[in-house]
């Protein structure tokens, strides 16, 4: 039988006896509830999605030359993304740590790196996603930046940006050592969340990062389920903290991923803004369309890129990124064609930064919202995603909830299968990948790799050093911040105070692993 | 091309697999292990691990052998430390093999450090657990 990569059985032709009754109703109009067509009347004809390129590497100065380039060369949101000792609020100094400085994104360890990180962009024009993907680095990650525009002379009030702050990239997506575990790193994304919704009214707290779900093996169905159900999680927690549920809906963001089927990632983006907006009307009564909006970034997959035939990966990024805007992404992110060897070397960056423009300006596709609304096949999936997302949603919630399905274990069974099955039907055949089991003739022309500085973990060991150096007493400061942890307070206030007293992202990471605990992986 | 099946060589045979430094992606090396078991093999999963982490392990489990994973670009500083430990603890027989996002110029240098065999992007399970099967024989 022919199905779509998630299953869904596909007929030869596509008419309209595919498409069940009432499709007026359950697609609307863009701008208006439910929002299948889009968030906005007349979606890219009146704001275009955001070019948000993805960058970091090396020491905070190093990334904020790439970030100006990017922005100089036409990016309009900047999308920094950290490296792993960073995400995981270890010092660079940290000997385990050593050998990842500056690999996969920025080293950040004290303020002052975010100082030079953000040097000379205008942070009250510009909007800032910090992909502080786990919370132990993303509540040490926002109080670093707001301290440092601060001093700039940006108000808090002024900055609009995101933190992507998921507590699952923390305890089932991307392993770590010494991880957290589900609740408390739960808790800190919400303490995050809480903090902000009241003192950065223009920051999107938590971005639900599908994306990354469907990268360690997850399909479109299990990525709108686990976006749904996490979404869904961090509402009610935030409501239940005594905030307006309007407020809190208004800020949460999404981030997902563009795979390889065309037709069904365009149907996932509709699918998951209408069952959104169908939960927050019918769960928890709110009508405002800010608050039942489904708001999200896409990047490209990752996974899909090969490394053989790199140049081809170009045309992937831009096939995928087309789907993300026929579904109507509010902002998006194309792979560098280097992306399955390294991180992106300025050419490839470059490519995929004027691919966006071909997108926008050449293929016509921004000029009719939901282009594809209405194609029996679209419709069809975006009907069959919604039925098959929202039976596993009620398997999460009957588990207890996202944050029980991970400490269970579930999460990462279920990814762990399906990312074996999808190697299998590569393996098999099944699923055909150019330069990995068919079309493997001809050159294999490597792209130029791109290494970080050999300077990289000097410089920013002597950066750790001299703040060091400089400070006075920090226990005090650390000291209120294991109390906040342990009194179930917020701790964004204590993390805010330390900052001021220049206290490192390893001695934070330090105290909320002694506070709230270290996690093994049920992976295995 | 065909799925790995039962592999008389790795019938019973122990492997140790681990994550290198703090890469994050667990996904290759699941799915290694998935198919390491699938065809025989008992595999051990650490997580991460450092250099004196696998010594002990090696030397508590004598598996026959060490799969490390990364795709960090952590592989040459990593894997230089993992191979000195291993030959100072008089552990150097264990095959160890190397999988992740590993450029190519890269793999004679992780066979200087005395690793047996390096599995870069695009590497079929097949071939994985056939050489895998070769080295361990």
């Amino acid at each position: 039988m022919t199905a779509s990569a998630s299953g869904i059985p596909l007929p030869a032709v596509a008419g309209d006896d595919l498409v069940a009754p009432g499709l007026s109703d359950r697609v609307g109009r863009p701008g208006e509830f439910p929002y299948t067509r889009g968030i906005r009347p007349t979606m890219y004809r009146e704001r275009p999605w955001t070019i948000r390129q993805l960058a970091g590497f090396g020491t905070a100065q190093d990334t904020n030359a790439r970030y100006r380039m990017l922005l100089d060369n036409g990016s309009t949101g900047i999308n920094g993304v950290f490296d792993y000792p960073s995400l995981r609020a270890f010092d660079s100094d940290e000997p385990r740590a050593r050998a990842d400085v500056g690999r996969g994104g920025v080293a950040v360890d004290v303020r002052d790196d975010f100082d030079d990180l953000f040097k000379a962009i205008p942070l009250d024009s510009v909007s800032v996603s910090l992909v502080s993907s786990q919370p132990i680095g993303a509540v040490a990650h926002l109080a670093m930046y707001l301290r440092s525009a601060e001093r700039q002379g940006f108000a808090r009030t002024s900055l609009a940006g995101t933190s992507q702050n998921d507590f699952l990239m923390e305890t089932a997506i991307t392993i770590a050592p010494e991880a957290l575990p589900p609740a408390g790193s739960f808790r800190l994304a919400c303490d995050l969340a809480d903090f902000a919704l009241r003192e950065v009214p223009r920051w999107n707290p938590v971005s639900v990062s599908g994306y990354n779900y469907r990268e360690a093996g997850a399909d479109a169905t299990f990525e709108m389920a686990l976006c749904l159900a996490h979404g869904q999680a961090v509402a009610r927690e935030l409501i239940g903290r005594g905030h307006d549920p309007d407020r809190v809906l208004s800020r949460i963001s999404f981030f997902l991923n563009a795979h390889n089927d065309f037709f069904e990632e365009v149907a996932k983006y509709r699918a998951l803004r209408r069952m959104w907006a169908t939960w927050v009307r019918d769960e928890l009564g709110v009508t405002s369309p800010r608050a039942q909006a489904f708001r999200y970034h896409v990047q490209t997959s990752g996974v899909t890129n090969a490394a053989r035939h790199a140049h081809v990966n170009i045309a992937r990024s831009a096939l995928q990124g087309l789907a993300a805007v026929c579904g109507g992404t509010q902002s998006l992110h194309l792979n560098g064609y280097d992306e399955a060897v390294c991180i992106p070397s300025e050419h490839a960056a470059m490519t995929a930064l004027r691919t966006q423009y071909v997108l926008l300006h050449e293929t016509g596709v921004a000029k009719v919202a939901d282009p594809l609304g209405g194609s029996h096949l679209v419709e069809y999936l975006t009907d069959s995603l919604e039925a098959r997302a929202a039976e596993l949603v009620a398997v999460i919630d009957d588990i207890g909830g996202v944050v029980a399905a991970t400490e269970q274990g579930w999460v990462h069974a279920e990814l762990a299968r399906t990312a074996f099955a999808d190697q299998k039907a590569i393996e098999d055949g099944t699923s055909l990948v150019v330069g990995v089991n068919t079309q493997l003739e001809g050159d294999d022309e490597q792209p130029m790799l791109f290494e970080i500085p050999d300077d990289t973990l000097e410089r920013q060991v002597a950066r750790l050093e001299l703040v060091r150096s400089r400070r006075s007493e920090v226990g005090p400061a650390l000291k209120a911040v294991a109390q906040a942890c342990r009194d179930g307070v917020n701790v964004m206030p204590a993390v805010l105070a330390a900052v001021d007293a220049d206290v490192t992202l390893g001695e934070l990471g330090l105290v909320f692993r002694d506070e709230l605990g270290r996690w093994e992986f049920p992976l295995w | 091309m065909g799925v790995p099946a039962v592999v008389t060589a790795l019938q019973g045979r122990k492997a140790i697999v681990a994550k290198l430094g703090m890469d994050a992606h667990w996904r290759g090396a699941i799915v290694v292990s998935n198919a390491l078991k699938e065809a025989g093999m008992e595999v051990v999963y650490l997580g991460h691990a450092t250099a004196q982490d696998l010594v002990s392990a090696v030397a508590q489990e004598d598996p026959a052998l060490l799969g490390l994973s990364t795709l960090s670009g952590n592989h040459l500083t990593e894997c230089e430390a993992v191979m000195a430990a291993l030959r100072d603890a008089g552990l150097d027989d264990v095959a160890v093999v190397v999988g992740g996002s590993i450029p190519a110029q890269d793999h004679d240098r992780l066979k200087s450090f005395g690793v047996d065999q390096v599995f870069g992007v695009g590497s079929p399970l097949t071939t994985i657990v056939t050489n895998i099967a070769d080295l361990i024989a």
